[in-house]
């Protein structure tokens, strides 16, 4: 029997934990059946995952360590104890990457013909070529800064690569003077330039046979004279600064959100380096030089064997057309039933509809929207955005709706992190329009995903609503899994009506009867699934939760859950990413299964089953099983009532949890376990949706061939 | 799909606003072509008029100023739903409202701010919208119809109480034990925390005990209790939801019991309720809970409905009195004037001419429907101050309309249909008459006109011998003709006609000509 009187040991560490969910995506690149390409891009997925878990996630810890040293989290570590941990982990994490990158991919990918080529490889006319790029990208955008000693340093913009040239010659800018202090030896100087963002990192190359590249870096210091006229260059190293951006807005403080957002970006381009990369071959000195003049210590400080910044990768896998490198396409397929420019009002009265993306496509969600924007008989659409494209039809058409005289208003997260430049050019854009844009509510963060479209009809008003799993990104919803239900139900027409209402400051909170939201009741509404769960199971009736989720990371869910397998409810978990839940322990979660996916497409979905004294409910939701979730932001936990949509949610749970080819298991120690098919029939969950999709759409269009359905004149 | 397909749609969007004491409520609704209501969308803010008006007597600026923002905001939403006339919004304020000695100020405010014309209720009124609200739950359930029932709903400031006996209304009444008027009452008492559960009790089992003293004891009773806060409480008990639920009154007191015992934050959070509201919910149990015990019951009845319900109702008939209710209220009046022992037939004869009469003028005297039941009730009890004395017995029978309460009539209406009742003889209305002249114009224009058509309608029986069975009223020029089938002889009626047709002429610039026209009906 375990003991249990020590609760740290009841949880996972959610940084560790979530590490390891970004080494699984990494074991993706390093998978050798996939093609090469696309392992570029899972390496590059792995990179920017961790750039942003430097940003927030270190950034955070790093600023508890100095204000609450002592608090600790789920796992009982305090700050500075995960932070060793962290990097401890990291390192060995970095070393996978650029050994999957030296050693696997840029080998594979030169052995077809994609090759990063050196300066002194090329030939007059390529030199030629790359100088007319560097002076169109970089020669005349970069901006070298001067250092000439510690306190001279500037804010270097954000987090964009940058070279350090050490220098020798006259001063290069006379005016400042004082001469004297120059940290480094004799005339000696510092000259950094940034790359800056946008400028491409891959110059692409003739060659004679396949693509070549020059890396941005290396023309710049081949052409480091254009910044550094009369200057000897003794050395160079090419480096990356992270910095905090667990930065948030203080609301209460606030007087106008959307000019405290500004300038809460511009401080984010300001707060403190949580992380130094440098190439591995830099000299002791300029390490030294740039950790004193960051004063980031060896500890924060990595030496990074290869190209800095693995997520630029994204930019040479999406380049070359080698088809054979890439995945077979798997377009989303048409929902069955549903053809492009029928009546989708009519489509959707005529019963619920479950799409399940990217398999099935996300045409209906949007000509949904768009169809609301023309149609004379919708007086309303209220909708939430957190997330979207950056040519989104949907905001095209939320804008023509108003233009069209109906009554929009859009529940606009400006507090969407690294979105927010992005929503307040949204807002702006959609208040000219004559949107009614509400900028979140206060202290919340609106994660809720639905729209609803308010329509006169002969026979009276009636609400159409659109409710997601995933953000109203069309870019996404190609690559994300997640689920949409397209339902004109009254209760939850209502439901959703008494949400927005509240939303947008229109009414207090009323109840509501078929949704669940967060903050005001989500967590209840789960408890209490959980205890029918547990009451059917003590009386020695079935008794079954099933879920899928991205990140478990609330305690006081993960010890229902636990009390829930000692009551023997059978439990399968789907987690993305965090798990803090620890399963399969005797006298703790023996009845508790957690497996995670990760496959070509993000897993995104939030699915819910519960066997409920055979009641068999599903539900979709936007929310995880995390705090944050539960009790800072606006979530919706959705029902799915309809017999075949309901049907389809579990089935679909179901697929994800029997995943043995692209699926790990979490054991109790916390090691993540590769699936394998072994005797059972192999199950690839991604690929089995996809087919499914495919055979219903087929079978919609064998049936539609056979029926001959006359033109009639309208009206 | 065109345009005018939209502006076609049959169904009626309405909304009503009622300014209650913790917050304000609006409710739009859809009514279509086969009269079926259906809830578009509820709003609910917050607000503390109850918490100034019945500690001070009056509401605060600041609070007046946090309704205006309400309402703008409701405004809004009406706009989007394009209900925008004023026969498609009512808004009512209850007792908050009409116990503030400002109340004037707040009302004028809320019109400049809003446009909305807010409309005082007071109790009689209460108990009308009360009765229409749960009417069609009783018809729903026809065995509530039979023996004894107390329906009964706790307020901020007052506990309203309907009781019926065989779907008849007895007695109803407005007692005043309210939510925020106990909670404000301990506070200021400043007694200890473990008294005050003690002096709740006890303040409610005062009331209680006189509620039970006008219920007769000797039949069966049961108690349908309404409120958002019994709604929650049965939810919670027993989960239900449904338009009338039952409760054990046990486990009604337990869960009030529980509700007291915790924080008001927290309820706010567990049940999604505004801090008032909060605060109210275990003394609003407590209430309901102490008073079906002392009617000793085991159970209660639970009526999803509300006052916002019955208003819908009302609009739906576009008039105050539907169905049943305008039975009801004909039924109190005929009490009232048998106990005066007045001439019942010539009574109810000169009502139902009256009201012959007033159907056939619309075009003529263009009041809206509602006023036919003032016309009605005037005509019912116009007689019934002689039991007082013959001189001038008139102005008794306003004086005593006037001081009489009726089922779901209000003060306002009362004072209109006492007017016309003694405008049916001798003096006509004048300036300086005290009552008339504190109306507005557009009463005044319609106690004068009611009065007319009243004072034809007595001339029409003038025999007090009900001969006059039919009318027919048509205008022919500067004439009204009122021709009466199958008598042949109508001269005394005529001769009273002459006398009794000054007013008519002066309010409608016409004659009137009686003539008896001979053969069958």
């Amino acid at each position: 029997m375990n003991d249990f009187s020590n609760r740290d040991q009841l949880y996972f560490n959610r940084e560790l934990s979530w590490l390891e969910f970004n080494h699984r995506v990494l074991g993706e690149a390093m998978r050798e059946e996939t093609p090469l390409l696309e392992r570029l891009k899972f390496l590059a997925i792995s990179g920017s995952n961790l750039d942003e878990f430097f940003m927030v996630r270190v950034g955070g810890l790093l600023m508890q360590s100095t204000g609450n040293p002592e608090k600790t989290g789920i796992a009982g570590m305090n700050p500075d104890e995960q932070l060793v941990r962290i990097r401890d982990r990291v390192r060995r994490m970095v070393d996978d990457q650029y050994r999957c990158l030296n050693e696997q991919l840029l080998p594979g990918l030169a052995a077809r013909g994609i090759r990063r080529l050196k300066i002194d490889e090329l030939d007059h006319h390529q030199m030629e070529q790359l100088r007319k790029q560097f002076d169109e990208h970089l020669g005349s955008s970069a901006t070298p800064i001067a250092l000439v000693d510690e306190g001279d340093f500037p804010l270097m913009i954000g987090t964009s690569l940058a070279v350090c040239f050490r220098v020798q010659g006259p001063q290069l800018r006379p005016s400042t003077g004082d001469d004297g202090s120059a940290s480094l030896k004799g005339n000696e100087r510092v000259v950094i330039v940034p790359v800056s963002r946008g400028v491409p990192r891959y110059f692409p190359l003739s060659v004679t046979e396949g693509f070549g590249f020059i890396l941005a870096e290396d023309a710049l210091i081949e052409f480091g004279d254009h910044f550094l006229p009369r200057q000897r260059i003794l050395e160079t190293a090419v480096f990356r600064v992270t910095r905090n951006a667990d930065v948030e807005l203080d609301e209460e403080a606030a007087a106008d959100l959307l000019i405290g957002m500004q300038a809460m970006l511009l401080d984010r381009n300001s707060s403190p380096c949580v992380r130094l990369e440098i190439e591995a071959a830099a000299s002791p000195e300029i390490v030294a030089f740039l950790q004193s003049l960051l004063d980031i210590g060896a500890d924060r400080t990595w030496h990074v064997p290869g190209p800095i910044d693995l997520s630029a990768c994204m930019e040479l896998a999406t380049g070359p057309r080698l088809r054979d490198l890439k995945f077979e396409p798997w377009p989303g397929q048409p929902l069955a039933g549903y053809e492009p420019g029928q009546d989708v009002f009519d489509f959707i009265a005529e019963e619920d509809r479950l799409l399940s993306h990217p398999f099935q496509n996300y045409d209906p969600v949007v000509d949904f929207i768009q169809a609301a924007a023309t149609d004379p008989r919708v007086i309303a659409i209220k909708q939430t955005l957190y997330r979207t494209s950056s040519d989104s039809q949907i905001i095209a058409a939320l804008k023509t709706a108003a233009e069209n005289g109906k009554h929009v208003t859009v529940i606009l997260e400006l507090k969407a992190r690294f979105d927010e430049k992005r929503n307040i050019d949204w807002a702006r854009q959609l208040e000219r329009a004559g949107v009614d844009v509400i900028y979140g509510v206060r202290g919340l963060k609106t994660h809720a995903k639905l729209c609803l479209v308010v329509r006169r009809e002969p026979t009276g008003v009636r609400r159409y609503v659109h409710f997601g799993t995933g953000n109203y990104n069309e870019a996404t919803s190609r690559l994300y899994t997640d689920m949409s239900l397209l339902t004109c139900d009254e209760a939850l027409g209502n439901d959703a009506v008494n949400l927005l209402n509240a939303v947008t400051g229109l009414s207090s909170p009323l109840p509501m009867h078929k949704l669940s939201a967060a903050p005001s009741h989500l967590r209840e509404r789960f408890e209490e699934l959980i205890d029918v769960e547990i009451a059917n199971a003590r009386k020695g009736r079935p008794a079954m939760i099933q879920a899928k989720v991205n990140a478990l990371v609330d305690e006081t869910l993960i010890d229902h859950l636990y009390r829930a397998s000692g009551a023997g409810v059978r439990i399968d978990l789907n987690v993305r990413g965090i798990c803090c839940l620890k399963p399969g322990v005797a006298g703790l979660s023996e009845k508790i299964r957690v497996v995670s996916i990760v496959d070509r497409f993000l897993e995104h979905s939030r699915l819910f089953y519960f066997l409920h004294g055979g009641d068999h409910l599903a539900f979709i939701a936007s929310a995880d099983w995390m705090n944050r979730n539960l009790d800072r932001r606006v979530e919706l936990l959705v029902p799915v009532e309809h017999p075949a949509c309901s049907r389809r949610v579990i089935d679909v749970l179901r697929t994800c949890l029997g995943d043995n080819t692209r699926a790990y298991e979490l054991q109790p120690d916390g090691e993540w376990q590769p699936l394998e098919p072994g005797k059972e029939v192999r199950l690839r969950a991604q690929e089995h949706l996809y087919a499914e999709a495919c055979e219903e759409a087929h079978r919609a269009a064998r049936q539609s061939r056979e029926m001959f359905r006359p033109h009639r004149a309208s009206g | 799909m065109t345009e005018t397909a939209v502006s076609e749609t049959p169904q009626r969007l309405v909304a009503v606003i009622d300014i209650g004491a913790t917050s304000v409520r609006m409710m739009i609704a859809q009514i279509r072509a086969d009269g079926e209501v259906s809830h578009l969308e509820n709003l609910s803010q917050a607000v503390k008029l109850g918490r100034d008006s019945f500690v001070s007597g009056r509401i605060r600026r600041a609070t007046i100023e946090d309704c205006v923002r309400v309402l703008k905001i409701f405004r809004r939403k009406l706009t989007e739903y394009e209900i925008a006339r004023p026969e498609q919004v009512r808004v009512v304020a209850t007792s908050a409202v009409r116990e503030a000695s400002n109340r004037l100020a707040f009302l004028d405010r809320v019109y400049i701010a809003t446009g909305f014309n807010v409309e005082p209720f007071d109790e009689a009124q209460l108990h009308r919208v009360t009765y229409l609200g749960i009417r069609p739950i009783l018809d729903a359930n026809p065995e509530l119809l039979a023996g004894q029932t107390v329906i009964c709903e706790v307020g901020g400031g007052s506990t309203e109480t309907l009781v019926m006996n065989d779907g008849r209304v007895t007695f109803a009444q407005t007692w005043r034990l309210g939510v925020l008027r106990l909670i404000h009452s301990l506070e200021a008492s400043d007694v200890g925390q473990p008294n005050s559960r003690r002096v709740l009790e006890s303040r409610i089992a005062q009331t209680a005990k006189q509620i039970a003293g006008v219920v007769n004891r000797r039949e069966p009773v049961r108690l349908i209790a309404m409120g958002s806060e019994m709604r929650l409480a049965v939810q919670e008990i027993s989960g239900g939801i449904e338009a009338l639920e039952i409760v054990d009154v046990a486990r009604l007191r337990e869960f009030a019991d529980q509700i007291l015992r915790l924080n008001p934050d927290r309820l706010v959070t567990r049940y999604q309720l505004s801090i008032q509201e909060a605060e109210s919910l275990g003394p609003a149990l407590l209430i309901n809970a102490m008073i079906a015990r002392r009617l000793e019951l085991e159970t209660v009845h639970v009526a999803r409905v509300n006052l916002r319900d019955g208003l819908i109702k009302e609009m739906l008939a576009g008039r105050q009195w539907v169905g049943n209710a305008e039975e009801q209220v004909i039924d109190s009046a005929l009490t009232l004037g048998r106990r005066f022992s007045f001439d019942e037939a010539h009574a109810r004869h000169v009502a139902r001419l009256g009201v012959e009469l007033f159907r056939q003028t619309t075009a003529l005297h263009q009041l809206p429907d509602r006023w036919e039941i003032d016309l009605h009730l005037a005509a019912l009890l116009h007689e019934v101050g002689l039991a007082i004395g013959e001189r001038s017995y008139h102005k008794h029978s306003q004086y005593i309309i006037r001081n009489s309460v009726f089922f779901g009539v209000s003060s306002r209406e009362l004072n209109l249909i006492a007017l016309v009742a003694r405008y049916h003889r001798r003096a006509l209305p004048q300036r300086t008459h005290d009552v008339y002249s504190q109306l507005d114009q557009d009463d005044r224009v319609a106690v004068s006109k009611l009065a007319a058509l009243l004072r034809i309608a007595k001339a029409l029986d003038a025999g007090r011998n009900q001969s006059v069975q039919e009318i027919r009223a048509v205008r022919a020029g500067n004439t009204l003709r009122v021709e009466a089938p199958g008598l042949t002889d109508v001269s005394i009626e005529q001769l009273e006609l002459r006398r009794q047709q000054e007013l008519f002429e002066y309010v409608f610039g016409l004659n009137v000509e009686l003539s008896a026209k001979p053969g069958f009906v």
